[in-house]
């Protein structure tokens, strides 16, 4: 390739040219090669990988609580060709209520679809299953908020480097969630982390806190200054949060004002933290948050983007796909897809993180169970590729869906301290397939006994079966699956002690 | 109530003994609020019923003793220690009471209406629909809060309450912070007179004073 383009413009010109090409560039809809091409002839080809590196990327996080079972999304590999599979809902029978006959095989990436999840069928070259993580350590079998995948390294003991994960979490109770200490943000946290230092005036993260019980999902900043989620606990308060007119967002009249206000407060609080004694932390978190505080007391020129559905949308999203079954139901899986796709297409903020239970069942799992859960992920899940996929933004956007709390061996009388531990990745750079397998080692009971064959962390070929919780893989290795996939530095993810010595599970993503 | 008692309240005595109460109350209600371990799950094999609500279901109980307060909840020997890494909000009924006390209003006054429908954005609670209060003094809650404020600081009530407050905002930093503001922090408030429209100083300075830490923190 010859001389850069850009030289050819005068130098005091260039950096006002570059920005503008940039934010052209980074409209939804210009696909991820077009991008590529323009920075390459304007900066060169070492320059465009810089650039590419900067782009913006948008993250849906979906904690699914009260220990998911995806056996009627994908159907494991093992189980779906065993002969004489023993179905139904107690006892150690499996779990999966559709006819083997039923489910379709994609030899391409490994997938056994069902009738529940045929909406997947067109994406499945860009989503990844690997059930096979460490399982869940919580003390009432297996729940807990966090998730080794989630915040690798977490444990009970507060030891040196490790702080609480669970101090920002509303109304937060030991009671099936637990208390946890970690060194490692969890995934949403650190891409908004990230991309806010992309872009200085970004809004920040949401988490929609809907989980219908008492039931929480930490997200953890690991002392970020400015990487923890908003909480919202209420369609209200979201709906508040990201009112539809421009003068309901400027609370200030001028940006000079904004800025001169946040500036006094921070004088003014100093004082205050002096007074008190408190930690450097807490000023720089105080400081950011005022910094971030300005931008929002004058938004000045924004895009509006109305939150409540309307009746096209409502059908849409929501077809077919069962309510919300809990306690005390805020807003069904399908209504918060929707939100996360109306924030991230229209790049309000880039990061939203789903909280959504079926309330726990155990003992007995039946046919309405099963479907209803598998319907809950695959429709709206199918739903928020093919929207992204439409916005042009796709190649951008990975989509990370968490059994948070634990998986379900196959077994109808499982808890979530046996069998899987979940991590579904969907996005444009991701290769599809299903990764590592599940199968029957012998009959037992009124079913069977399981096996489970944990992918190689290299080849992703699946190993050696064992019949117990054993030989599971780190969750440092889903971890960094994810943050690569989110296209986070590795300078960035890589400072954290307990992922530091993993490497992403490559086989899962594409130009790895 | 007269200023001075209102100025008793906000001192640092008074907020002891809030967060003193505060903690009695946890440690006396929330001990024993953890219902404990479920049974083994290997005992639920051959089980014939759908169990909806599961063994971790249902309102904590109190059997145990268990402190649900968590690893780092408070010795009830060790002395009250405040958290030095974020500051915290007040509760948010605590933090109107506040400004009602200030302006010498009631609660229902309509100079509050805005900051009554934003209260769960500022963290307050609604048990009943699953909304917990939310302390963490975060950019969003700092932008409610000053849109909430603005009709308060630009009431004619307030200004009635602090006409001087341009000239010497002492008296209300006083009392709405509860004790004598450093010089420094006055000639910061300064600063506001500088660069904001006259016609907005008044405000904006009142803004200011209601959204420091010492207003708005414990």
């Amino acid at each position: 390739m010859g001389r850069p383009h850009i030289e050819s413009i005068h130098p005091c010109r260039r950096r006002g040219f570059l920005k503008l090409a940039g934010a052209m560039l980074a409209a939804p809809a210009v696909p991820a090669a077009v991008r590529f091409a323009v920075h390459e002839q304007l900066v060169g080809e070492a320059e465009a990988f810089g650039i590419e590196d900067d782009q913006p990327t948008y993250f849906v996080e979906i904690n699914l609580r009260d220990q998911w079972d995806f056996m009627h999304v994908f159907v494991p590999p093992g189980l779906a060709t065993h002969t004489g599979l023993v179905r139904g809902g107690s006892g150690t029978m499996c779990t999966l209520f559709h006819d083997p006959s039923t489910l379709a095989y994609h030899p391409e990436t490994n997938f056994y679809t069902t009738p529940d999840s045929a909406a997947l069928v067109p994406h499945l070259d860009q989503i990844a299953m690997m059930e096979l993580s460490e399982i869940c350590t919580g003390a009432i079998h297996g729940h807990e908020a966090v998730n080794a995948t989630r915040s690798p390294g977490r444990t009970k003991q507060m030891t040196p480097g490790k702080a609480a994960v669970w101090e920002n979490e509303p109304g937060y109770g030991e009671q099936g969630n637990d208390y946890y200490y970690s060194s490692t943000p969890t995934p949403a946290c650190l891409h908004n982390y990230w991309q806010k230092q992309l872009d200085s005036n970004l809004r920040n993260g949401i988490t929609l806190k809907y989980i219908s019980r008492f039931h929480s999902v930490c997200h953890y900043g690991a002392g970020l200054a400015d990487a923890e989620l908003t909480r919202i606990q209420s369609v209200d308060q979201l709906f508040q949060n990201f009112p539809d007119t421009v003068e309901d967002l400027n609370v200030l009249p001028t940006p000079q004002e904004a800025q001169l206000l946040s500036d006094v407060m921070n004088r003014v609080d100093a004082r205050f933290f002096e007074r008190y004694g408190y930690s450097q932390m807490a000023r720089t978190r105080h400081a950011t948050n005022l910094g971030e505080a300005a931008g929002l007391w004058h938004t000045g020129e924004v895009k509006i983007v109305s939150m409540p559905l309307t009746e096209e949308e409502r059908a849409y999203w929501s077809a077919d796909v069962p309510d919300q079954v809990g306690d005390n139901k805020k807003a069904n899986i399908w209504e918060q897809a929707a939100w996360a796709y109306k924030l991230l297409s229209n790049d309000v903020t880039r990061t939203v993180s789903l909280e959504f239970d079926y309330l726990d069942v155990h003992d007995t799992r039946g046919e309405n169970v099963m479907t209803t859960m598998g319907r809950q992920c695959a429709l709206p899940l199918a739903r928020l590729i093919e929207s992204f996929k439409a916005a042009g933004i796709w190649d951008r956007t990975t989509i990370a869906v968490f059994s948070t709390d634990g998986g379900r061996a196959p077994s109808a009388n499982s808890y979530g301290n046996s069998g899987k531990n979940t991590l579904l990745l969907a996005g444009g750079n991701v290769a599809g397939g299903y990764y590592g397998d599940v199968g029957v080692a012998g009959n037992s009971g009124s079913g069977h006994s399981y096996n489970y064959h944990v992918p190689d962390p290299v080849t992703g070929i699946p190993q050696a079966p064992v019949t117990n919780n054993s030989n599971r893989l780190n969750g440092a290795y889903a971890w960094r699956t994810v943050m690569k996939s989110l296209r986070i530095p590795d300078e960035v993810v890589g400072q954290y002690p307990d992922v530091a010595d993993y490497h992403p599970l490559d086989f899962m993503l594409r130009d790895a | 109530m007269t200023n001075d008692q209102s100025t008793f309240c906000r001192s640092n005595f008074c907020r002891s003994n809030f967060w003193m109460l505060t903690g009695v109350l946890t440690l006396g209600l929330g001990s024993g609020c953890y219902t404990g371990l479920s049974d083994s799950p290997e005992a639920a094999d051959g089980a014939d019923a759908e169990t909806p609500g599961g063994d971790d279901a249902g309102a904590p109980g109190a059997d145990d003793g268990t402190n649900p307060g968590g690893p780092g909840a408070e010795d009830p020997d060790s002395p009250f220690t405040l958290p030095k890494d974020e500051a915290r909000l007040l509760p948010f009924p605590v933090r109107m009471q506040n400004l009602a006390r200030l302006t010498g209003q009631t609660l229902d006054h309509p100079i509050f209406l805005e900051l009554w429908d934003l209260r769960y954005q500022l963290g307050d609670h609604d048990f009943a629909s699953g909304v917990a209060p939310d302390l963490r003094w975060s950019a969003e809650k700092m932008q409610n809060w000053v849109r909430g404020l603005k009709p308060v600081c630009a009431s004619a009530t307030m200004q009635t309450a602090f006409p001087d407050l341009l000239t010497d905002p002492r008296p209300m930093m006083r009392q709405a912070w509860g004790h004598e503001p450093t010089d420094d922090e006055v000639a910061a408030l300064g600063d506001l007179d500088a660069e904001v429209l006259p016609e907005e100083q008044y405000t904006v300075t009142c803004i200011a004073i209601l959204t420091a830490l010492d207003f708005v923190s414990v």
